[in-house]
């Protein structure tokens, strides 16, 4: 199991569920997948930007 | 197949009003259809014969002394189960389920008994909504009502399926990430997932908080804006609905659709589709060809990193509602959905706020660059031909993200920008399944969706294809 798979069974079983090394492992390699496409995504993103943004465009986008 | 049964909601709600029927005679039908169909398929829960032949035969009183006046009076109608109604446990598609009868009954349920339909049973559904095809660990999977070795996609799976075999007239679906408009592509019925907070969520089973939206599948796109007009609109008890007024979606059903404009995407969505389903969605052009609209190829922005983030904020807040079974029922799981569940759990708090700061960033880019060029985009909703229950039975094992992700990868980005999606049967693959396409719109623009979607019904008939009898 690679450091990464091990960091993220102890997240986890901090919060109260226990997961086998498998387990971990296979989570592990799609967590740091997402996790690196989103950086990239975000990384252009304003200082500024907040989440509650979203409603108020969405419905301004309405015709 | 009783004749009775063939009509779509629309047009049966106007035989009885017409009193061309009986709504007791209907909900007989109905019920030994249903019956019928459970055997193959696998879709109900539960079916509420007394209840239900109880309300039919009030209905028919009241509508013989002209008292019902609703647009579904005597409508015959199964959900998906987890529409709570007080008193009464949901399932959930789960072991565990809420773990309690319900302490009110569902915003969108109480409207569509105001419209006078009646609730006739609960349908099969995807474990807590959380799974694209219609695989339920628990109370069996459902099948597809055109060959029962197929998947019905999910998570409204006994939606789309009851709707297909003519047992169900409409059936509400729930999407936080394709769970209506995929059920309605594999299962060859319409479905509308509309804009986010267009429909209460008051009463629904929560998935995801931010992107959960409830919604109809039905036999036709006039069914779905009949039943979504009784539903959509503002609700003291949803903070996230919206206060957009709701349009008359029937009345706008027969304007002209000729000079709108039908964007193409010229990337993503066509990326990796398979050849047979290329050609039907694509071929499904000529009809707006002819009807006048003018179709367009328009470019898309980088959607892939939407993907995730959507990905990320429904794992997240899935993760924190099941939380507190996750440490003290995780072998009530099924091994698929507590694997997804325990993803969120090593999302961090970074990750997911920054995931929903994007939102904004995306829907702004999505209006800009999309949706300023055309009045809505025309779009496969899978890139692969139907797969059967046991290809894609892929548990909670090493094959699963990937599978999943495939399943949802035309549906997610659509659900991260909250927009409204229509699905509408085109055709069907070689092997005899059906396929549909998406019209995504702007912000709640369901009703120029309608109008699209009723245009290409007017002049195809792949919507009244009824699959074969078991």
């Amino acid at each position: 199991m690679t450091d990464i798979a091990e960091t993220y069974r102890n997240l986890v079983a901090l919060q109260g569920v226990s997961l086998d090394e498998k387990r971990a492992a296979a989570a592990a390699e799609v967590l740091q997948r997402q996790l690196a496409a989103e950086q990239a995504a975000t990384r252009e993103l304003a200082f500024e930007v907040e989440p509650a943004g979203f409603a108020g465009t969405l419905n301004a986008g309405a015709k | 197949m009783s004749e009775l049964l063939q009509a779509g909601a629309a047009e049966l709600a106007r035989m009885l009003r017409a009193k061309k029927v009986g709504a007791a005679e209907v909900m007989q039908a109905t019920i030994g259809a249903a019956k019928q169909a459970h055997q193959r398929l696998n879709c109900f829960v539960r079916i509420d014969e007394e209840d239900a032949l109880s309300a039919a035969r009030a209905a028919e009183r009241s509508l013989g002394r002209g008292g019902i006046t609703g647009p579904l009076a005597g409508v015959p109608m199964a959900h998906k189960d987890m529409y709570y109604r007080e008193g009464v446990p949901s399932s959930c598609g789960s072991r565990i389920g809420p773990g309690r009868p319900a302490p009110a009954t569902a915003t969108a349920l109480k409207r569509l008994d105001a419209a006078g339909a009646i609730q006739f049973g609960v349908l099969n559904m995807t474990e807590f909504a959380y799974g694209p095809t219609g695989h339920n660990y628990h109370l069996g999977h459902c099948r597809n009502a055109w060959n029962p070795d197929y998947i019905t996609g999910g998570s409204s799976s006994g939606s789309g399926t009851t709707v297909a075999a003519r047992v169900s007239f409409a059936a509400l679906g729930s999407d936080t990430g394709g769970s209506i408009r995929l059920p309605a592509h594999f299962c060859g019925v319409a479905g509308i997932k509309p804009t986010y907070g267009r429909v209460s969520r008051a009463g629904a089973m929560p998935l995801s908080f931010s992107m959960d939206t409830v919604g109809p599948l039905a036999r036709n796109v006039e069914d779905c804006a009949l039943v979504l007009q009784a539903i959509a609109g503002q609700d003291p008890a949803d903070a996230t609905s919206s206060a957009q007024p709701v349009p008359d979606y029937m009345a706008g059903l027969s304007r002209p659709v000729k000079g709108l404009r039908i964007g193409v995407p010229a990337g993503y969505f066509y990326d990796q589709v398979d050849p047979g389903v290329e050609k039907l969605v694509r071929g499904s052009l000529k009809a707006f060809t002819d009807l006048g609209c003018e179709v367009v190829e328009v470019g898309l922005p980088d959607i892939e990193p939407w993907n995730s983030a959507g990905v990320a904020i429904i794992a997240v807040e899935a993760a924190a509602l099941h939380s507190a079974w996750l440490r003290e029922r995780p072998q009530d799981y099924s091994d698929q959905l507590r694997a997804r569940l325990e993803l969120g759990l090593g999302v961090t708090g970074v990750q997911y706020i920054n995931a929903l700061r994007l939102r904004d960033h995306a829907l702004k880019t999505w209006l800009a660059e999309v949706m300023s060029k055309v009045d809505a985009l025309h779009a496969p909703v899978v890139s692969f031909a139907t797969p059967t229950i046991a290809e894609t039975d892929v548990g909670g094992g090493a094959k699963m993200t990937e599978v999943l992700a495939k399943v949802t990868r035309l549906m997610r980005p659509v659900n991260y920008l909250g927009l409204p999606s229509l699905a509408v049967p085109c055709g069907f693959q070689s092997h005899g399944l059906p396929c549909a396409f998406q019209l995504i719109g702007r912000p709640f623009d369901e009703g120029l969706l309608f109008r699209l979607g009723h245009a290409y019904q007017r002049v195809t008939d792949w919507h009244r294809k009824l699959p074969p009898q078991g």
